[in-house]
């Protein structure tokens, strides 16, 4: 709102808070900049209660809802990396992937989580003052929480399938692909009879026990670095206060 | 795309011909190309490595996604080739 007070021009802010509610990720980062450069030129601090419960609670809310949609990808990808660390799944099209390819199909899978780990990093240097420090807290807090949701959802869900597919579910599940001619349909030569698409499926099995522990180091990588970087500047920056 | 080019012999006419005078699509040639072998693991590789510089340099999440994504594209669109 804006008004005039008296016979003077000026405009005066009644507004209660300049904060506004982000939406994802990067709008959260940019609002933590801002403040933060706002509070290195400031020589008194600020309030804490310049940042109110529910612009808290926002925070902690986009934290959370990264790392979920973070979850689809793992979901997905870890499975498949793991196929092809144990040769079911080729990578490049070749069926023996030698030791690049298995390197090669971990780094993609990580790939993900070392970005967004190393996109964080950078909210060391707005680790400032007491609005930008709660901030980042209860970004991170975010962070941590769905990273937690994410590995307890994904162990739940690779488990269920692994106890699920049992063998005779499996047979049936072959049988009935037998008898309406999937694969003669739609021309898949790669398992050979259905026998082989039983071998696979069953060798596919074995690899959701360790995807959960893969989902896991992913969701390390994810919160590990930014804090890291955050403790070593403040270490840094505490040392320069002394030396000073 | 000049890799390629001369890796897959583009011009010659007998190429596109497999061992049983069965002829072989030039779409066939170029997913081969491009989602197999050579081709695809320095495809996939570059993308990774733009991807990553524009997040540290540029500090642009967006454009590193999309680079993730077509790296794992070329990646693994080949095993279609078994597949199918």
């Amino acid at each position: 709102m804006a008004g005039k007070e008296g016979s003077s021009n000026s405009t005066i802010i009644t507004s209660p808070s300049v904060l506004s509610k982000p939406l994802n990720l990067m709008q959260a980062i940019s609002e933590i900049q801002q403040f933060a450069s706002i509070e290195k030129n400031m020589n008194e601090k600020l309030d804490s209660n310049y940042f109110p419960i529910g612009a808290r609670v926002d925070f902690l809310s986009v934290g959370i809802k990264n790392s979920l949609t973070h979850l689809l990808f793992s979901l997905f990808l870890t499975p498949i990396t793991i196929g092809v660390l144990d040769r079911i799944i080729p990578l490049f099209g070749e069926k023996t992937p030698g030791l690049f390819e298995e390197i090669y199909a971990i780094l993609l899978a990580f790939s993900i989580s070392i970005g967004f780990g190393l996109f964080l990093v950078q909210l060391k240097n707005s680790y400032v003052g007491v609005v930008s420090k709660s901030m980042i807290k209860n970004l991170l807090g975010g962070l941590l929480i769905g990273e937690i949701f994410k590995v307890f959802i994904c162990a739940i869900i690779y488990n269920t399938i692994y106890v699920y597919l049992t063998d005779i579910r499996i047979l049936k599940f072959v049988y009935y692909l037998k008898q309406h001619t999937v694969m003669e349909k739609w021309h898949i030569h790669i398992f050979h009879n259905y026998y082989g698409l039983y071998e696979w499926i069953l060798k596919f099995r074995e690899v959701f026990p360790l995807s959960t522990v893969f989902v896991l180091l992913s969701s390390l990588f994810i919160i590990v670095p930014p804090i890291v970087a955050i403790m070593i500047n403040s270490i840094k920056s505490k040392k320069t206060k002394d030396f000073f | 795309m000049l890799l390629f080019l001369m890796s897959a012999n583009f011009l010659d006419p007998v190429k596109y011909f497999g061992g049983q005078a069965n002829y072989i699509s030039f779409w066939h040639s170029l997913f081969v190309g491009v989602f197999t072998g050579i081709g695809s693991k320095i495809l996939s590789l570059t993308s990774l490595v733009i991807g990553f510089w524009f997040l540290v340099k540029r500090e642009n999440i967006y454009i590193f996604l999309i680079a993730i994504i077509l790296s794992f594209g070329f990646a693994y669109l080949g095993n279609f080739i078994h597949i199918f």
